[in-house]
């Protein structure tokens, strides 16, 4: 304790007010608890429950949001918020319809590939087509066209920092900015990747790759924050927890993993080979594999043997995903759009800096613009971001390097201004002397380089030709020997 | 169809036109003569009349000098090239339609005449009513499909043939696109992908197997590397590649041997299309007359000069008499006319020549079948599987293009296999003598037992051990596939040495003289070697690993990087009242924002520690007595 008395009294205070608002918020939490949750008990007798066998039992509200749509463009990627699904066919169809009234908002068709669809802000939807990403209005209006990241097949969408993320065919990684329109940072990751997914609680892009390999990325720093072999195959999808403690992936090999990020140790793991997954909020776990979907209840705690629920699909499933706040599971197939109910897996309460479901034309338009003026920086996405306000713990000498390489770059970027000279000696054709000279001296430094670089190349190439003449001889003996011993 | 409507149409279009031209010209010349108010009529009325009108006369003669232009019908050249124009016109407009498509198929390397696949474009809209009414709907719709399903199962019957062909010709362009790939990173994947599949291969042999394959590759990978790669750059070395022995260029030989092979598909692709219709009569002339033709070689063969050496001369002739009587067998059998009989004769003069180690070879050097009866343990067998792969002239008819094709493709390795054979031999013969003549085999052997009795010092040992060759060897006939799975784990370890081979600081350069003492008498200090310098930079690696946080976790690479975007958010220097930096992380512990609390506690948190009513005065800061003095 400090030896100030002034300094104990203070930090004693604080210590009493953290424990006071601590209980009361407690107390708060009880009484807003839901009293009547549903939830579907499960037999030792017949451990998988199939959707089809309480379907009588389900009120008529839950019944209508059933839905199986029936298309025919290629296989389909889909975004879902509370209100509307985004649908983009492979071959260039585009659809946003409302599933809770059963409206259809726009439908239309790019006669192009389309790789990803994603809702960003105000209702907007962006898509990543062959030629470049496009965003379009809720009525279908393209509004704009980034022509910067091009191939993009990957796309996820920060809400507290309006930051379009897209992962490019080679690995390319840009950040954009949806409010002004800049480019915030592009870096190269892995080549050979698979999936995109954020860290709901951090802001931090995972991709899997493959080669087994999971990697967190931030827009501060070109290379990966943290690096985590996962699987001997490759990564074929992963989801992050609410509270970002938790990462659950799948390899190519056959099993579903799932991993504590406070110790990046693993917690559980299951033989089932699945291809797609999603997380909603309560924690259930749904795993896409073919055309069935597999649904664990409590998988974070560690229940991994005895699935909770099963469906069953028209087709081999493209996407899966849960819809916020509600008790719905919507997929993507070849050929079809469907929709089913999973009960006990939406989270009731909407946080602060959640935009709710239902809210006036003019409640939205005062949310969009708070929304904006809380604007996040994304300077602060980093593991660290809960020691924003505290003291940095990075030694002295690291920081003062890091000054001096700021002072020198500074420097380096400003303009030298001529000397002013004696009389004489500024004059023009001398001037343009010693410039020719500056010129000749860079020229000669870089045909030394050169010279050199293609000197070592000649010793290597030497080099190795005696090491193969000397395996050549030696190859020769060993014939020459087995040819004696069959002889002999 | 089209074609006629349109040689219709247009001469319909041509006849109205003319119509239209004729019937306005005949309605002007229908008006003149029935206009009773006529200005000609007039003035020689005027005439008539006996009045002045000269000047009249003459403007109205001009006039009608214009005007009879006008009135006057078309010459037929006039006409014709009207009829040209219109005709142009209307043609043009047909011919648009095809102009894309031909420009296509002269762009294109082969033509498509499969039909556009009809796309049914299935939309939500058509569906919206089925959302509404979802119970009824739904029952309907999935009567509606049910019907389709059946209907499109009879449409699909049809289609198969198409859609097998539009596969064809999507997997030929795909297959295009991919040989035209020039990334690094595919061609690495490639690569493993291959590599992996040889490797499960090897697992499966016996290692003596192993072991050949392995030194068949070794020689092969050493061939190449100084064949190509490091190839001489002389002036003689580079104008015998371009332009070769002959003096041909590189281009000539390259579209010669295209020639050939175009040549041969184009014979593979006919004898394919005549499958069907098999002519046994002009099939059977050709055969005989070829029959004939070496009859008649075999003769003049026999009435050559004889060499002086009478072992060959015998051997000679009782070869030529063997593909006499061969020769002749086949003639009556063609000429009698049973074709089984001739497939059993052919197998059975197969196998008895396999027992006589005989070469059927009609113009085979007489070399071979020397070297063949001295050493019938190495060569006759494999000559003889050899053969069966040759295909008689019987079979050759049947080729198709595929076959054809690989045979010609495999013709020249084969033909490098014999002359390597035969070079081997030689040398293996050289040092037969060599053993024979020199030495007794004997004491050869005794030598070699000695050796594998003797009991070996700790420098043979050590000889043994140093052989690379040989520890590659045990090491791939170990090889278990459990390694092969740990490519990810191995990439990844690499990777985090890597990692923390960046953090060490950069060594300094190794010059001779420096960081030493000089003078008489002090020894000078050996540089290096490469093995101490690595052993040293593992020390210090192993030092730094104790220190990250990623010590205990061999599958997490934590970066140690700093993240100096992110340092403005964080105070750089401890205030002055605290002694730690948890003491002043404590009382940033608790958020104060109505959104985490309530909103008594909220109040609570951030009410000010004086509290002034209102309508109370606040009297202006004074200095203090104390300070004041000092003042």
């Amino acid at each position: 304790m400090a030896k100030d008395k002034i300094l104990s009294a203070k930090l004693k205070q604080q210590e009493f007010k953290t424990k006071s608002t601590q209980l009361k918020t407690q107390k708060i939490a009880q009484l807003l608890e839901p009293q009547f949750q549903q939830s579907v008990e499960i037999d030792d007798e017949r451990p998988l429950l199939k959707i089809s066998n309480f379907k009588e039992y389900l009120p008529e509200e839950n019944v209508q949001n059933i839905i199986n749509l029936k298309l025919k463009q290629g296989p389909y990627k889909l975004s879902v918020t509370p209100q509307t699904t985004y649908l983009a066919g492979e071959s260039g169809h585009i659809a946003a319809f409302n599933w809770r009234h059963k409206q259809l908002e726009c439908e239309f068709d790019v006669k192009e590939k389309c790789y990803d669809i994603i809702s960003i802000a105000q209702r907007n939807f962006a898509v990543a087509q062959k030629s470049s990403i496009y965003i379009y209005d809720p009525k279908g209006v393209e509004v704009h066209k980034i022509r910067e990241c091009k191939q993009a097949t990957k796309l996820e969408y920060l809400p507290y920092h309006f930051l379009l993320a897209a992962l490019n065919q080679n690995g390319q990684l840009t950040y954009q900015d949806i409010t002004q329109g800049k480019i915030i940072s592009t870096y190269r990751t892995t080549p050979s990747s698979l999936c995109l997914k954020q860290n709901n609680n951090n802001a931090i892009l995972g991709i899997g790759d493959q080669m087994g390999v999971v990697r967190m990325y931030a827009p501060n720093t070109g290379t990966s924050l943290t690096s985590m072999l996962c699987h001997k195959g490759g990564v074929m999808s992963m989801t992050f927890s609410r509270d970002g403690n938790h990462l659950i992936t799948t390899g190519s090999e056959g099993t579903i993993k799932v991993w504590d990020l406070r110790t990046q140790k693993l917690q559980s793991q299951v033989a089932v080979n699945a291809t797609n997954l999603a997380l909603s909020d309560k924690g259930i776990l749904a795993a896409g594999r073919g055309t069935d979907v597999v649904m664990w209840k409590n998988c974070l705690i560690g229940d991994l043997k005895t699935p909770y629920l099963r469906y069953k699909a028209s087709s081999m499933i493209c996407d899966i995903d849960f819809i916020k706040h509600e008790d719905y599971l919507a997929m993507s197939t070849f050929d079809s759009y469907e929709q089913t109910v999973v009960p006990e897996s939406g989270e009731p309460f909407f946080d602060t800096y959640e935009q709710p479901e239902l809210q006036n034309k003019k409640q939205r338009l005062e949310t969009n613009v708070r929304q904006l003026v809380e604007k996040l920086p994304p300077e602060s996405i980093s593991l660290q971001s809960h020691r924003i306000g505290t003291i940095d713990r990075t030694s002295k000498m690291i920081i003062e390097k890091e000054q001096k390489r700021q002072i020198e770059e500074q420097a380096s970027k400003k303009i030298k201004k001529q000397k002013k000279k004696m009389r004489g000696r500024n004059k023009i054709g001398k001037r343009e002397k010693l410039k020719e000279l500056e010129r000749d001296q860079k020229q000669q430094v870089k045909w030394q380089e050169m010279l050199s670089d293609a000197l070592r190349v000649k010793r290597a190439e030497k080099e190795k030709k005696k090491f193969e003449t000397k395996l050549l001889d030696r190859l020769e003996q060993m014939s020459s020997k087995e040819f004696i011993r069959v002889v002999s | 169809m089209g074609k006629l409507n349109k040689e219709q149409r247009l001469e319909k279009q041509l006849a109205k036109k003319v119509e239209k031209q004729d019937a306005y010209q005949q309605v002007k010349l229908q008006e003149t003569p029935e206009d009773d108010f006529n200005v000609a009529n007039l003035i020689q009325t005027l005439e008539d009349q006996g009045q002045q009108i000269d000047s009249v006369k003459t403007q109205y003669l001009r006039v009608h000098e214009k005007a009879r232009i006008v009135q006057e019908p078309e010459t037929q050249a006039e006409r014709d090239l009207q009829e040209r124009k219109v005709a142009a016109t209307v043609m043009k407009q047909d011919i648009k339609k095809w102009l894309p498509i031909v420009k296509k198929n002269r762009e294109s390397e082969r033509i498509d005449f499969t039909k556009q696949r009809n796309v049914q474009i299935s939309k939500i809209s058509d569906t919206s009513n089925a959302l509404l009414n979802n119970h009824l709907g739904v029952k309907l719709q999935n009567a509606m499909e049910e019907v389709e399903k059946v209907e499109q199962k009879q449409e699909l019957n049809g289609q198969s043939n198409q859609q097998k062909s539009n596969l064809q010709f999507y997997n030929d362009l795909k297959m295009k696109k991919i040989s035209s790939i020039k990334s690094k990173i595919y061609k690495q994947i490639k690569k493993k992908k291959g590599n992996k599949e040889k490797l499960k291969l090897m697992a499966q042999l016996t290692p003596a197997e192993r072991r050949k394959e392995i030194e068949k590759l070794r020689l092969s990978r050493a061939k190449e590397r100084i064949t190509l790669r490091h190839s001489t750059k002389n002036k003689y070395v580079s104008q015998l590649l371009r332009f070769g022995g002959d003096k041909k260029s590189l281009k000539q030989q390259q579209s010669f041997l295209n020639n050939l092979k175009h040549q041969l598909l184009a014979k593979a692709q006919l004898n394919e299309l005549e499958d069907g219709e098999f002519d046994e009569e002009n099939f059977r002339e050709q055969a005989i007359s070829q029959l004939e033709q070496e009859l008649l070689d075999i003769e003049r063969r026999e009435k050559e000069k004889q060499n002086n050496f009478g072992f060959l001369d015998k051997q000679k002739k009782q070869d030529l008499q063997q593909s006499k009587s061969i020769a002749q067998k086949l003639l009556t059998m063609l000429k009698s006319g049973n074709d089984d009989a001739i497939q059993l004769d052919e197998s059975e003069n197969q196998e008895q020549n396999s027992d006589d180690n005989y070469e059927p070879n009609e113009n085979g050097d007489k070399d071979k079948q020397k070297t063949n009866v001295e050493n019938n343990e190495f060569n006759g067998r494999a000559n003889f599987v050899n053969e069966t792969k040759q295909l008689t002239e019987t079979q050759k008819k049947k080729i198709d293009a595929k076959t054809s094709l690989s045979n010609y493709l495999n013709q020249e390795p084969e033909k490098q296999q014999q002359q390597n054979k035969i070079e081997k031999q030689l040398t293996s013969q050289e040092e037969k003598k060599q053993l024979i003549e020199g030495l007794n085999i004997k004491n050869i052997k005794q030598k070699y037992e000695k050796q594998v009795n003797q009991k070996l010092t700790k420098q043979d040992l050590k000889k043994l051990q140093s052989d690379p060759d040989e520890l590659l060897q045990q090491n791939l006939a170990n090889f278990n596939l459990v390694l092969d799975e740990d490519e990810n784990e191995n990439a990844f370890i690499d990777e985090k040495i890597k990692d923390m081979e960046e953090e060490l600081p950069p060594e300094p350069a190794n010059t001779k003289g420096w960081g030493s003492w000089a003078g008489f008498g002090i020894k000078e200090k050996k540089p290096l070697t490469q093995e101490q310098i690595l052993q040293n930079k593992i020390k210090k690696i192993r030092e730094v690993q104790k220190k990250r946080q990623d010590a205990k976790l061999d599958n997490v690479i934590i970066s140690e990087k700093r993240d100096a975007k992110f340092a403005k958010y964080l105070v750089p220097k401890l205030p002055s009242e605290f002694a730690n930096s948890q003491q002043f992380d404590q009382l940033h512990t608790l958020p104060l924002g109505p959104e985490w609390n309530s909103l008594t506690s909220h109040s609570a948190l951030t009410q000010p520690q004086i509290v002034t009513k209102a309508g109370v005065v606040i009297n202006p800061v004074r200095i203090p007595q104390q300070v004041n003095k000092l003042i």
